[in-house]
């Protein structure tokens, strides 16, 4: 048999199934052969030895695998933990069949980007009516929502020929991990509403700080002549005030199945690193003024549109924490990445931060689709490649060479690192790239990477 | 699901050590011919080295050698009872060790699992018993030169059934 966990995968839940595990296939070959053999020599004796055969393909056809009744109780010993902190479950399972299971196996179904740490999540037994297992493991808390609600139950008769898989529905265990995000900012461009705001941008109109003269024009204010000149040389000429404008940007995350890529060891995918830019830009931008908004690219549809306030600073930190866009489960599909959706969805004066690791040529694509749409766009990227092998030194030279794309068509590039305290560097050259950060989360571009 | 890859340490349990005990009682069975027991040995060794070596198919090939020598035995010195045990422990040592492999597989090494592993052994060894004994009082009680018939009928009889089921 093989990982309990695995045999549940395929199963949604609540459901089972019933299968042979073909564990005594052949056996009824052992009373053939002994069959033939005592016949052909003549000897009755080895005859017997083909009982063998006969007895055990019996027994394996004599019950099927038992349709187990289990009562289960989950304790969650934090529901809201910091990230790090470690998180003890315990699993009890009764056996409330009214009969023995001969062959109990089971396995917490612990959510997606959670690793245990300590103890382990399965467990392997006979039960007999009445009796109760329990086991007990910890796991590091992570980023995002995790419901605990299932358990990936085994059940095998007697001589191992048949299992019955499912995946029993349990009682609903929910642990949120809020991370701290950092408070950081990225350079703008100049696109802005029309509306006056706080932020200082290239437009000019009414304000305090002097901007530039310009030649008087018919209807200028009469208030914004610039009288000391006109006494001067008799020329009339018009002062213009830099205008802060309201300036909206929207957080667009890279959230597709192929930024979820990782490497072995941090196992850390670059969907979780762009949640954590985006999050601390939250904070830096509307601490600056700008009305943020937030969407994913991706299938899941996540689309808060740009606003300001405390509310909704909020609200966009807590769909970076826990919405199903960010989740740690990678959309099903590889293709769509409902980026049509989105365009239609973002209102033409809004500037665009894109975080996204750009481990695939599509995130080129949809940064100079923007720019082309009339966005001005920056690119935030977490660098999420590594050195430790040739394939994953291609993959980061591929990386570069998109960015370094970007910066060709004249869209700016934050090299985004996490915990360096400042804002990132944008940077003006292609040779800018900053070193790989020594961060051991890396694209591997394999399956084997998914978390 | 992310749970932690499953633990690489050994941890000797009762199934290890009921096959290697089974492939013994087949060595034991086929002693009067020395063929045999060269070939049994063989599948002895076959079958710790599989174990070590958590391959099931290599498991399932050393049963197959103890039976093969169990059967050679019988075409010689071996009596009925030596036979029945021969036969019964080959297929014994492949059905115990490879539970004791899925076990490996499935549950990690600080897991106590002897509870199932006998539950299961004992489910093998008393159908074991129970088919051989009644396999031995038929092939005892049938008049002399008609057990061949006999025995062969039972079995025909038993894998067609068997196999009408399927």
């Amino acid at each position: 048999m093989t990982d309990g966990a695995a045999l549940g995968a395929g199963l949604a839940r609540g459901e089972e199934r019933l299968e042979r595990t073909g564990r005594w296939n052949g056996v009824y070959g052992l009373a053939l052969v002994a069959t033939a053999v005592g016949i052909l020599v003549g000897t009755p004796v080895v005859i017997l030895a083909g009982l063998a055969g006969v007895g055990f393909a019996a027994y394996s056809r004599f019950t099927d695998a038992p349709d187990p009744a289990l009562a289960v109780e989950r304790h969650v010993s934090d529901t809201d933990p910091d990230p790090g902190d470690t998180v003890r479950v315990t699993l009890t399972v009764t056996n409330e069949s009214g009969a023995t299971l001969p062959d109990l196996r089971f396995c917490d179904d612990v959510p997606a980007g959670l690793e245990v740490v300590e103890g382990t999540a399965r467990h392997t037994t006979a039960l007999r009516p009445g009796k109760r297992a329990s086991i007990a493991y910890e796991f590091e808390a992570v980023r995002g929502r995790h419901e605990f609600d299932s358990l990936t139950v085994v059940t095998r008769d007697l001589s191992g020929a048949s299992r019955r898989v499912s995946r029993q529905a349990t009682d609903r265990s929910t642990v949120v991990c809020r991370p701290r995000y950092d408070e950081r900012s990225v350079p703008l461009g100049d696109l802005a509403t029309q509306l006056t705001g706080s932020r200082p941008v290239s437009a000019t109109g009414e304000g305090l700080a002097f901007h530039s003269l310009r030649e008087y024009r018919t209807g200028d204010s009469l208030a914004s002549i610039d009288w000391n000149r006109f006494a001067k040389d008799g020329a009339l000429a018009t002062r213009r005030f830099d205008q802060p404008r309201t300036v909206k940007v929207v957080l667009l995350v890279d959230a597709r199945r192929p930024a979820y890529v990782t490497a072995a060891g941090d196992r850390r995918p670059g969907v979780d690193v762009c949640a954590h830019a985006a999050g601390a830009l939250v904070g830096g931008l509307t601490d600056g003024g700008c009305h943020v908004g937030l969407a994913a690219l991706s299938p899941r549809s996540l689309w808060l549109p740009p606003a300001s306030g405390r509310t909704h600073r909020e609200r966009l930190l807590d769909a970076l924490t826990t919405d199903e866009a960010f989740g740690w489960r990678p959309p099903e599909s590889a293709t769509d990445d409902g980026f049509d959706r989105l365009r239609s969805q973002l209102p033409g004066d809004a500037q665009v931060v894109f975080c996204s690791p750009f481990v695939d040529d599509r995130a080129v694509d949809v940064a100079r689709a923007l720019d082309a749409r009339g966005h001005d766009v920056t690119v935030a990227s977490p660098d999420v490649t590594a050195t430790d092998s040739a394939y994953r030194r291609l993959a980061g030279t591929e990386r570069r060479l998109r960015l370094d794309e970007c910066r060709r068509t004249g869209i700016p590039v934050v090299e985004w690192s996490e915990g360096d305290g400042g804002g990132g560097t944008r940077s003006a050259r292609p040779s800018d790239a900053s070193p790989q950060s020594d961060r051991a989360v890396a694209t591997d571009g394999g399956g084997a990477g998914w978390r | 699901m992310a749970v932690r890859r499953v633990d690489d340490r050994r941890r000797p349990r009762v199934s290890h050590g009921l096959a290697v005990l089974a492939s013994f009682a087949v060595l034991s069975a086929v002693q009067g011919s020395t063929v045999a027991v060269l070939i049994g040995a063989a599948g002895g060794l076959t079958l710790a080295a599989a174990l070590v070596r958590r391959s099931e198919p290599t498991v399932v090939f050393a049963g197959a050698t103890l039976f093969a020598a169990t059967v050679l035995a019988g075409t010689g010195p071996a009596g009925p009872e030596a036979v029945l045990v021969g036969a019964f422990g080959a297929v014994l040592a492949a059905d115990v060790g490879t539970f004791a492999l899925g076990i490996d597989r499935d549950a990690d090494a600080a897991v106590a699992t002897t509870r199932v592993e006998l539950l299961h052994a004992v489910g093998s060894a008393s159908v074991a018993t129970l088919t051989a004994g009644v396999g031995y009082v038929l092939f005892e009680s049938a008049p002399t030169g008609g057990s061949l018939g006999v025995v062969a009928l039972l079995l025909g009889g038993v894998v067609l059934a068997a196999l009408l089921r399927e």
